[in-house]
């Protein structure tokens, strides 16, 4: 006792940093959780966000009305209720959802999803179906129907090679690697890019960085995902100067052009499957808010051979698996798919090495590439031509 | 195990410290011997057998050289009676002695740090694969250890040392976590008096756990976070920057080193203190240098002191005319290059530095004296390019860099004025921050506030936030690392 008395006289800091463990202890659990080193700990963290990002998707497929607490889940329990209930006011999702239900029960998904329960099952191959019905769906609604009814839609082709086993349980080796959509695309200067968007995540913030497109708009952002694309408030209104998110800017004003590239931030939270039905979701709504824009899905660029090898998640097969996934919901007609990974890719199909500092990143002066590029590779509507 | 790890923080440091404390006093020795094997093991599983080996051969070899010390002792007391010199035959065998060690520590040195080094470039100089490259990873703190084995075995040779202490003193010594893996390189005769006895004074407990607060914020609050900002240089990459980017990417290499090894050396203090060790000071404040002959006084002081006692002293020191002294600095300073890392650019470092010291020495050193403020402008230029021929491994980026850090832009600079704003506007609080803390103010503050009670909710915010700072970038690696 005399001891103890002595030592939180002499030791007031000892004594007031274990206290105030103890207390954070009890309400956190902080220290107690936190283990692992940090190499660890990301894996491990992911994986449990693969976890709950499951059960989400499971409570968001069977409990009707559940209690969703993803920033993103909205979108999907949306769809799951809808399934179950009359859905009303969105007048895109209308008809797919209904085709996506009726034939959900009948049609193979190829991607080898196993049916596990139903609800997964059934929203699994209702997204299938969905994605392969995207042009479908488009010519269902309303207001560029007749334009929709003409076009043919291009698919993109793929570069086949040989698949390799992987261990992971939330991608497969696609075996393939899309190519830009075949399009007879315009050779345009830079005032082509007046009213053009890029979105996406570090890379387009570097594009914006360091490309000199500066007359383009840039929604960008370091950590993007296609989960949080939409909604997180990020963007800089120029009427109000207020943080607004792309959703706003898209239902406020008009863009001629959009370039996405997201995905990279995703491979670990959640599956291939997941992610492409928040991918198709992000189109529909520019689709939807955008109907005159061309939409240009570029490539996921992968990592350099240092990182994918030694990566169990950020590595390029996984990456490659995202984008055949995307490169499905292309058309050709208003959304086109961009191999922007041709650019940068050595002989592996992976990022050069020397492009890289951080294996994921390009120099700074390489984006100049990227941008040519896209020069070469426009799209030019009728009457602009 | 790092030091800034809750792993670390949280787990081994409380169990560490009830069985130390719950341990009399005899046994506490053990106790530390065996909790630094534990900490070594966990990062080293299995170069922990190396470091055991080590232990064992320079004991052993320290045992024989004391023998002969003492047959020595007893000839000298006899041969003053019958008039024979018999010491010869025993100098030569502690000679020996002294030999076996250094050879064993230096070729195990040699073999993981600098083999591959040398294959390369013998292959490279003969045009053909003469020496195939091994490919081993470092095992952690081995040019820390080595070192202090062989100021140990050198120091007894030399008779600075009088007994080579019991197996567990020396073993406690080499082992002893605080210092283990980052220094500083403490010397045998510093802490052999506390090995034997060392009272456990709740103040130095207390003050202890002070300066490992300290040391740990500015490891994880200036170090860690500036870093971000030289990673996004060398993102972004060299031949892009404009000249002002540059100087700041440098300068805050340049925090993120300081404050990176400064905090952990304070941390290793706080802990040896919190036991009842005194582990040397290893820095002081060099950024305030005022000459690079300065700078060195006050960098890595232990590593300096290693150098010139073991070293630069056997080799003759400045007795032996100019000419020798010169050359005896470059040998010095070429392996204290070396020493940083098995790669030219730190030798040429150590080089920099020998051409620097050997300019002040001669030329315009007392210049400097009398000019402070110049002494210090000359120093604050001289440091950021200093470390960036530290940083930069590979020469053509190197040569791109000093390039752009002095105007000569040979591609378009793509990062100017408006990123600079920007980074100004993100970092500048970070680098002012940072600024200060290279002057002599925390030290002084530090100094005036001891013992003082306004410094236990001052240490306690630093330790809480840092560990915040660690759990956040151990749940999130992306906090740093996001695309």
């Amino acid at each position: 006792m005399k001891k103890i008395k002595k030592f939180v006289k002499n030791c007031p800091l000892a004594v007031s940093i274990l206290c105030s463990w103890a207390i954070i202890a009890a309400v956190e659990h902080l220290p107690i959780q936190a283990q692992e080193t940090p190499a660890q700990d990301a894996v491990r963290q992911e994986d449990n966000s693969w976890v709950s990002g499951e059960t989400q998707e499971i409570i968001a497929g069977d409990a009707l009305g559940g209690v969703i607490s993803s920033n993103r889940a909205p979108d999907l329990s949306e769809q799951a209720i809808m399934k179950g209930d009359e859905a009303d006011d969105v007048a895109l999702d209308t008809p797919a959802n209904q085709s996506g239900t009726s034939l959900g029960d009948g049609t193979q998904s190829d991607s080898g999803v196993q049916p596990g329960s139903d609800a997964q099952s059934g929203s699994a191959a209702q997204s299938e179906n969905n994605a392969s019905s995207e042009a479908d769906t488009q010519s269902d609604n309303g207001s560029d129907r007749k334009e929709d009814a003409k076009p043919k839609k291009i698919k993109p082709e793929y570069l086949t090679y040989e698949k390799k086993k992987t261990d992971s349980p939330w991608y497969t080796d696609p075996g393939k690697i899309p190519l830009t959509t075949a399009y007879d695309y315009q050779k345009v200067k830079k005032d082509y890019f007046d009213d053009a968007v890029f979105i996406g995540d570090s890379r387009i913030v570097g594009m914006n960085d360091y490309s000199g497109l500066t007359n383009a708009k840039f929604f960008a952002k370091t950590g993007l995902t296609v989960y949080n694309l939409l909604d997180e408030e990020f963007v800089k209104d120029p009427n109000s100067g207020k943080n607004v998110s792309v959703s706003y800017m898209m239902q406020h004003y008009t863009y001629g052009k959009i370039y996405l590239m997201v995905g990279i931030n995703e491979l670990g939270t959640g599956g291939t499957k997941r992610f492409q039905e928040a991918y198709k979701e992000v189109l529909k709504k520019f689709r939807q808010w955008q109907p005159d824009a061309v939409i240009y899905v570029q490539s996921i660029m992968g990592v350099s051979p240092k990182k994918d090898k030694s990566d169990p998640v950020f590595n390029n097969t996984n990456i490659r698996d995202k984008n055949y996934a995307i490169s499905k919901l292309t058309d050709g007609i208003h959304i086109f798919y961009l191999n922007i990974q041709e650019l940068y890719e050595d002989k592996d199909h992976n990022l050069t090495q020397d492009l890289t500092f951080d294996d994921v990143h390009l120099y700074a002066q390489h984006y100049d590439r990227w941008v040519k590029y896209l020069k070469t590779h426009a799209v030019v509507k009728g009457e602009e031509k | 195990m790092q030091f800034s790890s809750l792993e670390f923080i949280f787990r081994f440091l409380p169990l560490f410290f009830l069985c130390y404390f719950v341990m009399p006093e005899r046994g506490r020795n053990a106790v530390l011997l065996l909790g630094s094997l534990v900490f070594y093991a966990v990062g080293e599983p299995v170069y922990i057998l190396l470091m055991m080996t080590s232990i064992l051969v320079n004991y052993g070899v320290a045992r024989l050289i004391a023998r002969q010390k003492d047959r020595e002792l007893i000839r000298w007391s006899e041969s003053a009676e019958s008039d024979e010199d018999h010491s010869g035959s025993s100098k030569i065998w502690q000679r020996f002695w002294l030999i076996v060690a250094l050879l064993f520590d230096l070729s195990a040195l040699f073999l993981f740090k600098y083999f591959d080094f040398f294959a390369e470039n013998m292959n490279l100089l003969l045009h053909r694969e003469v020496m195939p490259m091994l490919q081993l990873t470092l095992p952690l703190g081995i040019s820390f250890y080595t070192f202090q084995m062989i100021s140990y075995v050198a120091d007894l040779y030399m008779g600075k040392i009088e007994s080579p202490g019991t197996f567990l003193e020396f073993a406690t010594y080499v082992s002893m976590f605080p210092q283990l893996i980052a220094g500083p390189i403490v010397q045998f005769k510093e802490v052999s008096a506390q090995l034997k006895k060392r009272a456990l004074r709740l103040r130095a407990f207390e003050q202890g756990l002070e300066l490992f607060c300290l040391g740990l914020g500015s490891k994880v609050l200036l170090a860690n976070k500036i870093s971000i900002f030289w990673n996004q240089v060398q993102g972004i990459g060299f031949s892009s920057i404009s000249t002002p980017v540059a100087w700041m990417g440098a300068a805050a290499f340049s925090f993120q080193i300081y404050f990176d090894f400064w905090g952990y050396s304070l941390m290793a203090m706080g802990l040896g203190q919190m036991m009842g060790f005194r582990i040397p000071r290893n820095f002081s404040v060099p950024y305030m240098a005022r000459s690079a002959t300065d700078f060195w006084r006050r960098w890595h002081i232990t590593l300096g002191r290693f150098f010139r006692e073991y070293v630069y002293i056997p080799l003759g020191g400045n007795r032996k005319g100019k000419l020798r002294t010169i050359c005896n600095l470059l040998i010095v300073w070429a392996l204290t290059g070396l020493w940083h890392g098995a790669s030219w650019n730190f030798v040429l470092w150590g080089i920099g530095f020998f051409v620097l010291l050997v300019l002040e020495k001669n030329v315009y050193g007392k210049y400097l004296e009398k000019h402070p403020l110049i002494g210090h402008l000359y120093m604050w230029i001289l440091i950021p390019v200093s470390w960036m021929v530290f940083e930069i491994t590979d020469f053509s980026q190197l040569i791109i860099y000093l390039k752009q850090m002095i105007g000569i832009h040979t591609d378009q600079v793509l990062v100017s004025t408006a990123q600079l704003l920007r980074y100004i506007k993100e970092y500048g609080w970070l680098f002012a921050i940072c600024g200060l803390c290279t002057t002599w103010l925390p030290v002084r503050l530090y100094r005036k506030l001891k013992g003082n009670r306004i410094l236990v909710p001052i240490c306690l915010v630093i330790f809480w936030l840092s560990v915040y700072e660690i759990k956040q970038g151990a749940n999130n690696p992306f906090l740093y690392f996001r695309f």
